[in-house]
């Protein structure tokens, strides 16, 4: 059984509950009857909010989510293109992230609560999307943070070992320099040139 | 005095009711949202299932603060 399929039973067995203190609200003049009230209309409740919510937080990961904006659809796409120069399709397609959550993984603070700051820079994104119009050209908030690569690659052997990267390794971890500066990882989804590159075709 | 038992009873009931009318529309909107993957879901869960439950918890909380004292015993 899922965890969703469980929730829903909770949710259902609540629904349930709630619907015999409404039927017979008599029963709460019963010790057992206000037992009832408080577990069905206060306590089951609350913990089937908060369950909503953690579920929908975790829905919100997936890469299917993120794509459910049409605007977001060059950059679904940007995952296929078939050149390992492009740095987010390589991962993508070599499961060096979890391709359910591929947006997710690269595109959120490694920090405590990060995801929750990310998830609130998501209301924005939903707000932008059905009342103002999305800003374009679609930019970051903020640089991209060498973190989310480090959280990875940081103390990956052949990262370490790579001269280029242990050269500057302070400056990368410092973020002075980006991973994706011009020259070194500077192909990221190029949404502009979709056009002029192949796709890979998963089998 | 009975008939102020009584009415007490009355508004307890309904109050409760209306609670758990409440409470079982925010979770079908919660289990709704469910089907679903979108933002719009989650804001749907959110705005709409969310209010309905905290109102119709909040409004069981306030029932017992003001109508919730001990019945003596017949």
């Amino acid at each position: 059984m899922t965890p969703l399929a469980i929730l829903i039973v909770f949710l259902v067995v609540t629904i349930l509950l709630i619907a015999v203190i409404v039927a017979m609200p008599g029963v709460t003049r019963t010790q057992g009857g206000k037992v009832l009230a408080f577990l069905a209309l206060f306590l089951l409740p609350a913990i089937a909010g908060w369950s909503g919510f953690d579920q929908h937080m975790e829905r919100a990961k997936t890469t299917q989510f993120c794509l459910s904006c049409h605007i977001m659809e060059p950059w679904g796409r940007s995952l296929y293109v078939d050149d390992k120069n492009y740095l987010p399709a390589w991962h993508f397609q070599n499961n060096r992230v979890p391709r359910d959550h591929a947006c997710f993984t690269c595109h959120t603070n490694y920090t405590m609560y990060g995801d929750f700051k990310a998830k609130i820079r998501g209301f924005h994104h939903v707000w932008a999307q059905y009342v103002t119009g999305p800003k374009l050209p679609i930019r970051l908030y903020e640089p991209y943070n060498n973190r989310e690569c480090l959280h990875c690659h940081g103390a990956a052997r052949v990262f370490l070992e790579n001269p280029i990267h242990s050269a500057q390794i302070d400056d990368l971890r410092s973020n002075t320099t980006s991973c994706l500066t011009s020259g070194c990882h500077d192909t990221i989804h190029n949404t502009g040139h979709l056009d002029e590159v192949k796709f890979w075709k998963p089998e | 005095m009975e008939t102020g038992v009584s009415a007490r009873t009355s508004r307890l009931s309904s109050r409760l009711r209306l609670a758990g009318i409440l409470v079982i529309i925010g979770l079908i909107i919660e289990i709704l949202s469910f089907l679903w993957d979108h933002p719009l879901t989650f804001m749907g869960f959110l705005v709409i299932g969310c209010a309905f439950l905290g109102l119709g918890i909040v409004l069981f909380l306030w029932t017992l603060v003001t109508l919730g004292k001990a019945e003596p015993s017949a």
